[in-house]
């Protein structure tokens, strides 16, 4: 079981300083909620950690290792970020195809996740005749690929109907009871109220709250007046 | 290079339809090239014929008819397709044709697209976020897709080689009184050499896509670079009277003189084929380096690189 550990994370574009001394940890057995405003930061963690991005100072690691010193980075994490890197000309099958090969993944793991969600049936057509719903499906199929011990999700609930976000919430329960870590950055309060156990909050590049749900969360203040209130003063694009 | 990364790659080229449309274009190209080519001779030859009847028809209107038929008659030994240059040129995977002037450049532009579009469209589509994941280190990603493009460069040549063979057998078997005037040796060596050439500019091309990343502002690149290239050798031999070889040692050109083989040994200033053979090696080597320098600079880059 792998543990994501973030401490002092500085990055910066230019002059703008999209992350300052950023930190928090997400365990085993849990669903961790990365919430902030658009712009906060949350995606520019996100890439440091998988290695996407050079952190300027601090540190983003699985267990104490940086993602690129993973040797096989496919079974420690999966994730989806943006729209999944798809090319619009080829179908779904081949593109995780191609993710399996790099990975050294035998080719029965494609099928396997393809059923995992619901892909089966639209394998086989080209990725531009997709739904967005179904474009993400596919990203979190490529995430799984590897059997990953951690998901590294951003936004992954954009596009599905209310059948796909169930379907998704009983995905994350699941991967996180049978042990599996979950960072889930997402604007979608309300299912990161019924899925998270953790909460961490970004504004303006700062951690800005961090804890568990059930006690940043009380009966009389639902999950988004306490966002609201946390990220009032840093609300609006930098 | 990782087998599991080019493995990546070259499924990559192969499940989507550019890499097989530049495929087809280079075929459809070389196609082109060995018709013109094959028939060039024979419309000289009726052009001749019907000069020197003086049945009125004149080739260029200010020369007298004793005038046009000399230089129709030139013309048609120079593409005498029975001669053992004219048979090279048809062998030529870079399409230079019979006297190593005939270029449309349509090898050289595809195999420089495949090159700079195996690296663009994975930045266009986001695509190389997900192969980052799978592949942190981004050097075996270069190295991955420079396989790749190799693979699917080697695969097109071998393609144009047999539509170069056809050719050659169709303008033997077509062409009064012609043999076969070059070995299968030499054949082999033609088209080795042209192979390697398309091999280091898809590389060339692959360095390019890195460096530049936009998909439209690296094809317009490549597409200069093969349009702009002939006319800088062009003004450099008029400005200098033809003295200065400097800018043979443009990649394209480079490429060019390899694959043919004919006139490499201009590299070195020589005005005779005497040392085409250090010619040809050296423009191999040449256009090696070019690759080899963009792609560790392409390497460089790509491995500091923020990808989102």
């Amino acid at each position: 079981m792998t543990t994501i550990r973030i401490e002092g994370l500085h990055k910066s574009y230019g002059g703008f300083e999209a992350v300052h001394d950023v930190g928090f940890t997400a365990g085993p057995g849990r669903v961790v909620g990365l919430l902030g405003p658009n712009g906060a930061g949350k995606s520019t963690t996100l890439h440091v950690l998988l290695g996407l991005a050079r952190a300027d100072a601090g540190t983003a690691t699985f267990d104490g290792r940086r993602y690129a010193e993973l040797e096989h980075p496919a079974q420690v994490a999966g994730a989806l970020l943006d729209a999944g890197g798809l090319h619009p000309g080829r179908t779904g099958r081949d593109h995780l195809r191609v993710l399996a090969a790099a990975s050294r993944l035998p080719a029965r793991r494609v099928d396997e996740v393809l059923a995992a969600v619901g892909m089966v049936p639209a394998a086989d057509r080209r990725v531009r005749t997709y739904s967005l719903g179904m474009k993400q499906r596919l990203g979190i199929a490529a995430a799984l690929l590897g059997r990953p011990e951690v998901l590294v999700l951003d936004e992954p609930a954009n596009g599905l109907d209310p059948a796909g976000m169930r379907w998704l919430r009983e995905l994350l329960r699941a991967f996180a009871d049978d042990g599996g870590t979950v960072l889930l950055a997402s604007h979608v309060l309300g299912e990161v109220a019924q899925v998270a156990d953790d909460l961490v909050v970004i504004g303006q590049g700062r951690v800005v709250a961090a804890g568990p749900l059930a006690e940043l969360v009380t009966t009389d203040r639902s999950l988004e007046d306490v966002y609201l209130d946390l990220t009032a003063a840093t609300e609006g694009v930098r | 290079m990782s087998v599991a990364v080019f493995r990546a790659e070259l499924l990559k080229l192969r499940t989507t339809r550019t890499p097989w449309v530049i495929g087809a274009v280079a075929v459809a190209g070389m196609l082109l090239a060995q018709v013109l080519t094959i028939v060039l001779p024979r419309t000289l030859r009726t052009l001749e014929a019907l000069s020197g009847s003086g049945a009125g028809v004149h080739v260029g209107a200010q020369m007298s008819p004793a005038d046009t038929s000399e230089l129709l008659s030139g013309l048609a030994a120079a593409t005498d397709l029975g001669s053992a240059t004219a048979q090279r040129g048809l062998l030529d995977l870079m399409g230079n044709g019979p006297a190593g002037s005939g270029s449309s450049g349509v090898t050289a532009l595809c195999v420089l697209l495949l090159g700079a579009l195996a690296a663009t469209t994975d930045f266009r589509t986001g695509g190389v976020v997900p192969t980052a994941l799978a592949v942190p280190d981004r050097l075996r990603i270069l190295a991955g897709k420079a396989g790749a493009t190799a693979t699917a460069a080697l695969a097109i040549g071998v393609a144009l080689a047999l539509v170069t063979a056809v050719g050659l057998v169709v303008a033997v078997a077509t062409t009064p009184g012609a043999s076969l005037a070059i070995g299968p040796g030499e054949a082999l060596g033609v088209w080795a050499r042209g192979l390697v050439v398309m091999v280091l500019l898809s590389w060339l091309g692959l360095a390019v896509g890195t460096l530049v990343r936009g998909q439209v502002a690296a094809i317009v690149v490549v597409v200069a670079l093969a349009l702009v290239e002939p006319m800088v050798q062009a003004a450099a031999l008029v400005l200098t009277g033809g003295a200065t070889t400097a800018t043979s040692w443009l990649p394209i050109t480079l490429g060019s003189l390899a694959s043919a083989g004919q006139g490499a040994a201009q590299l070195f200033g020589a005005a005779t084929d005497a040392g085409a053979g250090t010619g040809v090696a050296a423009a191999l080597a040449g256009l090696l380096a070019w690759a080899a320098v963009l792609l560790v600079a392409a390497g460089a880059v790509f491995r500091r690189r923020d990808l989102a």
